[in-house]
């Protein structure tokens, strides 16, 4: 009893609150700033809207509630690692589903995939920011077509690119988040950026 | 064109979707936020004192009464025992500087290294 009264009147004057709520609003600036990328890195792995909302919630409660206090500066590594982690439960987790269920779940997102926006797509080069409503059309369409071909990059290269160029993370941050050498993250960013090259290119898009 | 140039054009068409996210999927998102914020883990700045405040909070509070009577027992046991071989040294100091004060010899003969390495010659023959 006497201990524990000794410790609450000690540690009142200690934690002033400072610290406390500069933590608070450190992660939520963070989470605020990333939280639509991570869906849609989620959207890209997962193809689903409310598997990727249910993914990156859960790695928010994750990051507050067990890395709440570390500094700001490991939150970025720290969120992508859960949010991978998250993510590869979600393919192990469908993969013993699908053991047990129809094959014909496998089918189901085939109608959206055949549809090619190329076929009435225009791409004037050096008109990326559009005024215009038919410039608009246009660059929600290119933009579909990235999507696209980055839904499709074999999952470690997608990590790897979305890490380095979308969240900024250099590669000793995305080697710590992905789990692999420096020299791996360089190798997929690489692979991952000529394949997109190709591919962009193939459909008539200049980048 | 380089990867570096890739990149940064790849970045900025996703940055542009991400404008383009639904209002209620924009709402969900800052509701998850606001639930993980409400969760957050907090660092804690402890100084020494308020270290040794937990110590007793965690390590003290769950003892019943017969531990901590076990404990002051063997506490009193120690300080009796720490008193007792303190006594004995005490003692056997005061017989020491008796004998040096009671004897023949003068106290530099006890010091004298010569005088006690003659002392142990005579007394091995």
């Amino acid at each position: 009893m006497s201990g524990r009264l000794i410790y609450r009147v000690i540690h009142s004057f200690a934690n002033n609150g400072e610290h406390t709520l500069s933590s608070q609003r450190e992660l939520s600036d963070f989470l605020a700033a990333s939280e639509r990328r991570a869906f849609k890195q989620a959207m890209f792995a997962v193809r689903n809207e409310e598997t990727a909302l249910d993914i990156v919630q859960d790695s928010m409660l994750k990051l507050a509630e067990k890395y709440g206090d570390r500094p700001a500066e490991e939150f970025p590594m720290l969120f992508q690692r859960i949010m991978q982690n998250s993510i590869r439960d979600h393919y192990r987790r469908s993969r013993v589903r699908s053991l047990w269920t129809s094959l014909l779940s496998s089918f189901s997102s085939s109608e959206d995939e055949d549809h090619d926006p190329l076929e009435t797509l225009e791409v004037e080069s050096g008109s990326y920011t559009p005024n215009t409503p038919h410039g608009q059309l246009l660059q929600s369409q290119v933009l579909e077509i990235i999507e696209k071909e980055i839904k499709i990059l074999p999952p470690r290269q997608r990590e790897a690119f979305l890490m380095r160029y979308w969240e900024d993370m250099d590669v000793a941050e995305t080697a710590a988040a992905m789990g692999c050498s420096e020299g791996s993250v360089k190798t997929h960013c690489s692979r991952a950026t000529h394949t997109l090259a190709v591919a962009l290119k193939a459909k008539g898009i200049t980048l | 064109m380089n990867e570096l140039y890739i990149a940064h054009r790849v970045r900025q068409h996703l940055n542009q979707g991400l404008n383009r996210l639904q209002p209620d999927t924009v709402i969900r998102l800052a509701e998850a936020r606001q639930r993980a914020l409400a969760v957050q883990k907090q660092a804690e700045t402890r100084t020494l004192l308020a270290t040794v405040g937990y110590v007793f909070q965690h390590q003290f509070d769950h003892l019943g009464y017969r531990q901590l009577f076990a404990g002051t027992a063997i506490m009193i046991a120690i300080a009796c025992s720490t008193f007792w071989v303190a006594d004995q040294q005490v003692n056997e100091l005061k017989a020491i500087d008796t004998a040096l004060l009671t004897s023949e010899l003068p106290i530099s003969a006890f010091t004298d290294k010569g005088f006690d390495a003659w002392l142990k010659r005579n007394s091995s023959l």
